[in-house]
């Protein structure tokens, strides 16, 4: 299991300060892409124990509580999927309260389609938003907040009720299973 | 006839020769009676002849007399060869000095010193050409010996020499509250009371120009939300009459017995049983707000302006606000964030000046629920899009004593950083935190770095240290040393405080006879003014002098340990020099704007380039974090709030953020409480501010605009607490390095 790397102190991943996990390995290769160097599955660092212990104690460091944000590479690719619900089941347990984001380059049409995996529906069933669609070089907008160009679009979960919606758009909202069957 | 050097001719004078023949011989300790030597006419006579065979010139005359005297005279030839090179070495230094002049006159060696004055402009050329000659003048007539040898050997620099002579001094609260509600006299006229706040917002300009040129350095207001309250109050007394009479069908008997109260300046606007006519409230509503943007735009546009100080810069100018919660002070600070959000010109570029300072104050502002905390949210934005304002914290621990009721005692700095501490001299009755009329006299700065080589000479030479028998480390002496250069510059401050205190009170005419500066007494002398001001030591280069004494800086245990000693001396020695002197010395973090890079010239040029300490182009500020330091956001915050405690005269603190904050502004706000709630009594936040200067985008960019692609842009950033313009053309070299140099707090990738 690799990973890319860790922002302890991000700013843009998720609102207030943020600590931003980068996971390695990408399928879906944006062209002009801001970091081609998380694509190959075989780049980037060795996940370990030590790496989730400096996430669980980076996201509380100097006493300020972070939110938590997994970007990457593609944190929701088949080969990513579970590194990043373990790493989100960590995250969760210690930080009830804290806002997590996930950053996909999937449309959310795609990440719905993937919940017979136990992974995508363990990160649903515990992430706050999911900012969703690949980056097109020609829709880039470097104005736009938490986000690169202006096709990509930011849902929230809302977990009472299995459904996720557009933040800009309440009315285009999707709704999910994730209990196991 | 005589060739003189500049190639003059003049008649040949015999006794020139003799006098400076006599000159060398007379020696009353080695033979007061020796007779007048015989040898002298036969050199007068023999150049006469020469002279007579064609225009002898005055070298090789003094050649002619050198080679007679060796051959009669050895002693007396010795004496008067070094007479003539002397005379020489000071003919070069008058023609190097003019060089010197030469270069500033003609703009040919830029070095942007100050990146507020602009060397290229007529008045810059000028200015630069007298400051010049009055450093020159200052360090050979006005300074003792000890103060000259410290400032030419890089061990304590006295800042802004050039105003040394004519006693000026620093930067200034100015009391704005006196001078508009009383009026000030100017040499031709005076200028009544402001009766409106746009009136009052226009004066505010004249103000900070008229005292900008009493002074060498900064201007600050302390509490502008609170001093227009009651011009907000006159101005809507105006529109709600002008309501009644207009919109509601009022005649003039009417309008007086609707509004009865002597004093509109004590009426809030909010008080609906005296504006009781619905209408006529909303319409004095309106337009008051509409007159009140008005007037601070037109206090925007006139402090980027208005060039002061021979044309050649613009006055700096600092602004604090934000803790005022009557509805009158929150429009004002409203209108001064939204202006600086807005912009100033066509492009709505972003405001050099003022310097905005947003006060914080637990209870005020700080929290949701608090009366104001709206408005910190909105300087939050300000500073994201402007740099500015700055956060200035009301509840810093070293401005304990304040009186909650008395803004002017509030905590607020004079932009760059400069603060007035507890008065010392505060006369009965008025509280010691006292800002208004107050400011920094003036400044020198140890060299810090500097104190440590020389501690290293000592201990490789062997000269200290065996005082007590045993021999001391290379801390013990640096100690040492860096006390007894604690001691001079107390010595040296204390020289030009007497010095400041022998002019006469015409020099600042307007500064005194409009009770600018606080406590001024004319029977008892400018002094009974001058000794609130502050008297300030200030250090440059802590993190190098760290690494040449234990080759660690104060981002680590073992630096920060010795920091702490080192701070704690300073401390302790001003403490007690207030005390015995009865006068407010303070420890200052300087900004050393050129002087991080002239002092690191210096020192390499005697010291060569070591590693850690001058392979820079610049030394870092005071006790910063170095620029290049890879620390994060809350870690920076945390290192420098362990140092910002022992400072009373003014510190600042700054975290550098990226330019996508603006859409965070939820971790900014986190930032600045952090910072607070850690007793950092001065915040600033830098955040990169290119401006395309053909479209207006604004962001972080490198050589061109992303949107438009024009290279014609204006890159902003921060230069000491102020702005400047273009950093690339208006920065000083190891200014500009250092701006290049430094690493973002945010977002940095790690493992």
């Amino acid at each position: 299991m690799r990973y890319a790397g860790i922002i302890y102190d991000d700013t843009a991943a998720a609102p207030g300060l943020c600590l931003s996990f980068y996971t390695q390995g990408c399928p879906i290769h944006c062209p002009g892409c801001h970091n081609p160097q998380t694509w190959p599955e075989e780049g980037g660092h060795e996940f370990t124990v030590d790496t989730m212990n400096r996430i669980i104690e980076g996201i509380k460091k100097n006493d300020v509580i972070r939110s938590f944000a997994v970007l990457g590479g593609e944190p929701l690719s088949p080969h990513n999927a579970f590194l990043t619900a373990m790493v989100i089941q960590n995250v969760r347990e210690h930080y009830p309260q804290i806002p997590i984001w996930i950053w996909s380059g999937y449309e959310i049409e795609e990440i719905l389609g993937m919940t017979s995996s136990p992974h995508i529906k363990n990160i649903l069933s515990k992430a706050n938003v999911i900012v969703a669609g690949p980056y097109k070089e020609e829709l880039r907008d470097i104005s736009l907040p938490h986000m690169g160009s202006s096709n990509q679009k930011v849902f929230i979960v809302d977990h009472e009720k299995n459904k996720c919606y557009n933040k800009e758009n309440e009315e285009e909202e999707f709704y999910f299973n994730v209990r196991n069957e | 006839m005589i060739t003189k050097r500049d190639g003059r001719k003049v008649e040949f004078d015999g006794n020139k020769i003799r006098v400076a023949i006599a000159k060398a011989y007379w020696d009353p300790d080695y033979a007061p009676e020796k007779p007048y030597p015989p040898y002298v006419e036969d050199i007068v006579q023999y150049i006469s002849e020469e002279n007579e065979a064609y225009d002898i010139s005055v070298e090789e005359i003094q050649d002619i007399v050198e080679e007679f005297l060796m051959k009669f005279d050895p002693k007396t030839a010795r004496r008067y060869v070094r007479y003539r090179y002397k005379k020489e070495v000071i003919r070069e230094q008058k023609d190097d000095f003019f060089m010197k002049l030469k270069s500033k006159i003609e703009a040919t060696d830029v070095q942007n010193q100050n990146a507020n004055v602009d060397e290229y402009s007529f008045g810059g050329r000028k200015g630069e050409a007298d400051a010049a000659v009055m450093k020159e003048y200052a360090l050979t007539y006005c300074m003792s010996d000890m103060a000259r040898e410290n400032h030419e050997n890089n061990t304590i620099y006295t800042h802004d020499l050039d105003a040394y002579a004519v006693g000026m001094h620093n930067c200034m609260t100015i009391p704005f509250d006196d001078l508009l509600a009383k009026g000030f006299n100017v040499r031709q006229t005076d200028v009544r009371p402001a009766r409106s706040i746009n009136t009052a917002m226009q004066l505010v300009a004249v103000i900070f120009q008229l005292q900008s040129l009493q002074q060498f350095g900064g201007v600050s207001a302390g509490h502008l939300d609170w001093t227009m309250v009651p011009y907000v109050r006159q101005s809507y007394y105006k529109h709600y009459k002008d309501g009644l009479k207009y919109i509601c069908d009022y005649d003039d008997e009417m309008i007086a017995d609707e509004i009865d109260f002597p004093d509109p300046k004590e009426v809030s606007i909010d008080d609906t049983s005296m504006y009781s006519i619905a209408r006529a409230a909303k319409y004095a509503d309106d337009m008051t707000e509409r007159e009140l943007v008005q007037a601070v735009e037109g206090l925007y546009h006139n402090l980027n302006t208005l060039q002061s100080r021979s044309g050649n810069q613009l006055p700096f100018t600092s602004i604090n606000y934000g803790t005022c919660t009557l509805s009158e002070g929150r429009m004002v600070i409203k209108a001064l964030l939204q202006g600086s959000i807005k912009g100033v010109g066509k492009l709505h570029r972003t405001p050099i000046f003022p310097c905005g300072i947003f006060q914080l104050m637990k209870g005020v502002n700080r929290a949701p629920g608090d009366p104001n905390y709206d408005l910190f949210k909105l300087a939050l934005e300000s500073t994201a899009k402007r740099l500015y304002p700055n956060y200035a914290n009301c509840d810093w621990s070293n401005n304990a004593g304040y009186d909650k009721n008395d803004p002017r005692t509030y905590f607020s700095t004079m932009g760059c950083r400069t603060a007035n501490g507890a008065d010392i001299n505060a006369e009965p009755g008025v509280n010691p935190q006292m800002k208004d009329g107050r400011g920094n006299l003036c400044p020198v700065t140890i060299i810090l770095p500097t104190v440590a080589m020389l501690a290293k000479e000592a201990v490789k030479a062997g000269t200290r240290g065996d005082v007590d028998g045993d021999s001391k480390s290379l801390w013990e002496i640096f100690m040492a040393i860096l006390d007894e250069k604690i001691f001079q510059a107390k010595d040296q401050l204390l020289e030009r405080y007497e010095y400041m205190c022998k002019q006469d009170p015409r020099s600042a005419q307007f500064m005194y006879e409009n009770h600018v500066m606080l406590g001024y007494k004319p029977e008892e002398g400018i002094r009974s003014a001058l000794r609130h001001g502050t008297l300030t030591i200030g250090q440059l280069g802590l993190a190098e002098t760290l690494e040449i004494l234990l080759g660690t800086n104060q981002c680590h245990p073992e630096g920060m340990e010795a920091a702490k000693k080192i701070e704690e001396l300073f401390k302790k020695r001003c403490a007690e020099f207030k005390q015995e002197y009865h006068l407010n010395f303070g420890v200052y973090y300087t900004p050393a704007e050129n002087l991080c890079y002239t002092a690191m010239k210096k020192f390499k040029k005697r010291y060569g380039v070591i590693k850690n300490v001058s392979d820079h182009e610049y030394f870092t500020n005071s006790i910063h974090v170095p620029v290049w330091e890879e620390v994060g956001v809350l870690e920076k915050i945390d290192i420098e709030s362990q140092l910002t405690g022992y400072s009373n005269a003014g510190c600042i603190t700054y975290v550098e953020l990226e330019t996508g904050i603006i859409n965070n502004l939820e971790a900014m706000e986190q930032i600045v409480n952090y910072a607070m709630d850690h007793d950092i009594p001065y915040f600033a936040i830098n955040v990169p501010n290119d401006t395309c200067l053909d479209c207006g985008y604004t962001g972080e960019f490198n050589d061109r605009c992303p949107i438009c692609h024009s290279r014609h842009i204006q890159q902003l950033r921060r230069v000491t607490g102020y702005l400047t313009g273009n950093y690339k053309t208006a920065f000083n070299w190891g200014k500009q390095k250092e701006t290049e140099e430094r690493v973002k707090h945010t977002g940095r990738m790690d493992v």
